[in-house]
């Protein structure tokens, strides 16, 4: 008897296992563009997970309250980004001490939240959940809730092989949906596979890119994911020691993930406090406002050699970063 | 025989989940084409994983020797939930006394060992056990071991090791619905312990000890030896938190949950509270 079950076994796994690729959405990755640090064979993209992932992040009721989402602060046509907030509040109004940040091509981030202090997309979602300042829920609760809502509860079924509403199907659904979250049909994309061309003001500022900022803001993803400071005042107001916090290193004092800069014409304000308003402050910034510190890397000391025609040149290269395709993506909203 | 059997639905899953993502390109476009010829192409690891579980199914017979966490305070036995606490005397003889409402730790890797070589090992997901005191159920460990096997020591470590912590999203004891992960410096919590006393001068006189870290520099999981003298079908493992608290701990230091140097040292203090019990 037991031998048949030996042989039956592996034959009904293997059934289920060819089936369940049926619906695999494949991602890929576009030309030119590093490996992903995501590990998707842990988490293989599939379209009722993405779906369970999408639905998650439209709902309030992660919050305690029920009335926060992950879209609350991350709203698709904003680059996941919410504009006009430098700090954005949680429930019961209550304010945190970060600027939400633009959530795009995360499946190339090694490290999540502006200090690094996730270290795998999975387990990112469960710092605002369960952030006093933001949703100020705890996960028990939240699979509490979604255990008792039939729609969830069906939802989980088509996603899961064993229809299981859990803490680590609820952070792989949102990971997938997050996961989807690809820019790279900006007009930079286009002039890089010889479908468009910059005009001369963008091709200028392009050039300017490239010897001042794509040491950290590095191409395609315009980041490094590394942690930098860029010589800002601290804000006395919020007692932030960004990356220190984490590594408990004095070099690591004020400095924040570097940010890629894919749709950053939509995401202001910028910076990790939200404190400028504009790109032409940001660049007044790094042209005549950075502070002296130990830390600050070489190239900053004594601010970037930019006047005011490199300034706008540098703008509208940026704003070929725009991509209207991912802001405007039908597949990113709720059905 | 159940649990290797799961063995090999872990190893399977782990072969046929998604050969898109570990296969070279040019076999992902082939299996790309469609469920058939994925499935023609996973012919030989279905044959391959029969011909294993038929080896299996000769195996020798497996006996159940089952792990018995005692969580106590010196004599006293910890019992926590939602309206439960345990209170105990600090030192006996002394009116310092302290109450506990929260004790669970992880424990995983076990092996038994015959002197210094591991005789046998728990391996797979299910190897990691969350030992909570307000869950009994959570306090037997049942190990699935061949007959006969010789060993003089046990082994398992106080927490969760470095690669999983640096993984996703897991289940089972390993789900961060468990309340045993940080979310805003993320990893696993390998034991937490909490309750008050009259001697922490914190916030409604609590204690909160979370203890763990997996980065350079905060590597906290301890790896624990202890002899078994008989071989009983129950090994007792003794959890003493009176090894871990003390006086000087509850006036001073009533809150550590921050993974560096002082909780790593605090990791390797509780990894002295086990003992074998019988």
């Amino acid at each position: 008897m037991r031998k048949v079950i030996y042989l039956i076994l592996p034959a009904f796994i293997f059934l289920c296992s060819a089936f369940a690729q049926e619906s695999d959405t494949p991602f890929s990755v576009p030309a030119g563009w590093p490996e992903p640090a995501y590990d998707f064979s842990s988490n293989p993209l599939r379209k009722p997970v993405i779906e369970l992932g999408k639905a998650l992040f439209f709902d309030p009721v992660l919050s305690r309250d029920n009335t926060i989402s992950c879209a609350s602060c991350h709203l698709p046509q904003t680059g996941f980004s919410h504009t006009d907030h430098d700090l954005s509040h949680g429930i019961e109004n209550r304010i945190g001490t970060r600027n939400s940040p633009a959530l795009v091509n995360l499946a190339w981030s090694r490290s999540f939240m502006w200090d690094g202090a996730v270290h795998n997309l999975d387990m990112q979602a469960l710092a605002p959940i369960t952030n006093p300042d933001e949703m100020d829920e705890s996960m028990p609760k939240v699979i509490a809730k979604l255990q008792a809502l039939p729609a969830y509860r069906s939802q989980f079924a088509k996603a899961f092989a064993d229809s299981q509403v859990t803490g680590e199907h609820a952070l792989k659904a949102l990971s997938q949906y997050m996961l989807t979250l690809i820019s790279c049909r900006a007009k930079y994309d286009l002039v890089q596979n010889g479908e468009a061309v910059f005009n001369e003001y963008e091709q200028r500022g392009y050039s300017l890119f490239k010897r001042h900022c794509a040491s950290c803001h590095t191409e395609p993803l315009f980041t490094n994911n590394s942690f930098e400071t860029i010589g800002l005042p601290p804000d006395t107001s919020l007692h932030d020691t960004g990356r220190m916090k984490i590594t408990g290193k004095p070099a690591d004092l004020h400095k924040y993930k570097v940010p890629s800069l894919r749709n950053i014409e939509v995401t202001y304000p910028y910076m990790h406090d939200g404190r400028f308003k504009s790109l032409q402050m940001v660049l007044f910034h790094y042209s005549s406002g950075i502070e002296k510190s130990n830390n600050l890397p070489r190239r900053l000391k004594g601010g970037l050699p930019l006047n005011e025609e490199n300034k706008r040149d540098l703008i509208a290269f940026l704003k070929t970063l725009t991509d209207e395709t991912f802001l405007h993506n039908p597949n990113y909203l709720p059905n | 025989m159940a649990n290797q059997a799961s063995d090999n639905q872990n190893l399977q899953i782990v072969y046929l989940t998604d050969p898109a993502f570990i296969l070279p390109n040019h076999l992902k476009a082939w299996l790309n084409d469609g469920i058939y010829k994925r499935a023609i192409a996973l012919i030989p690891i279905y044959l391959g994983l029969v011909l294993l579980s038929s080896l299996n199914a000769k195996a020798q017979g497996l006996e159940t020797v089952s792990l018995q966490i005692m969580p106590v305070f010196g004599n006293t036995i910890i019992k926590t939930g939602d309206e439960t606490i345990t209170k105990v005397r600090l030192e006996s003889g002394t009116k310092d006394s302290l109450a506990i409402s929260n004790f669970r730790f992880y424990i995983s890797g076990t092996r038994l060992m015959l002197n210094n070589e591991t005789i046998w090992a728990e391996a797979g997901i299910g190897s990691y056990h969350l030992a909570d005191a307000s869950k009994p159920a959570s306090l037997q460990i049942p190990l699935n071991i061949p007959k006969g096997i010789a060993y003089n020591r046990i082994a398992f470590n106080l927490g969760i090791d470095s690669l999983t912590n640096a993984g996703g999203a897991k289940g089972g004891s390993l789900d961060a619905a468990n309340g045993m992960y940080w979310a805003w410096h993320s990893g696993y919590i390998n034991m937490i312990l909490e309750g008050s006393s009259p001697l922490c001068k914190t916030r409604k006189h609590g204690f909160q000890y979370h203890l763990g870290g997996f980065r350079q520099g905060e590597y906290c999981m301890q790896k624990i030896v202890l002899p078994v003298n008989n071989k009983a079908a129950t090994i007792q493992i003794k959890a003493d938190a009176s090894v871990f608290i003390n006086r000087e701990m509850l006036v001073n230091e009533a809150n550590s949950m921050t993974p560096g140097k002082r909780v790593t040292e605090l990791s390797k203090k509780a990894a002295g509270m086990f003992s074998v019990g019988n």
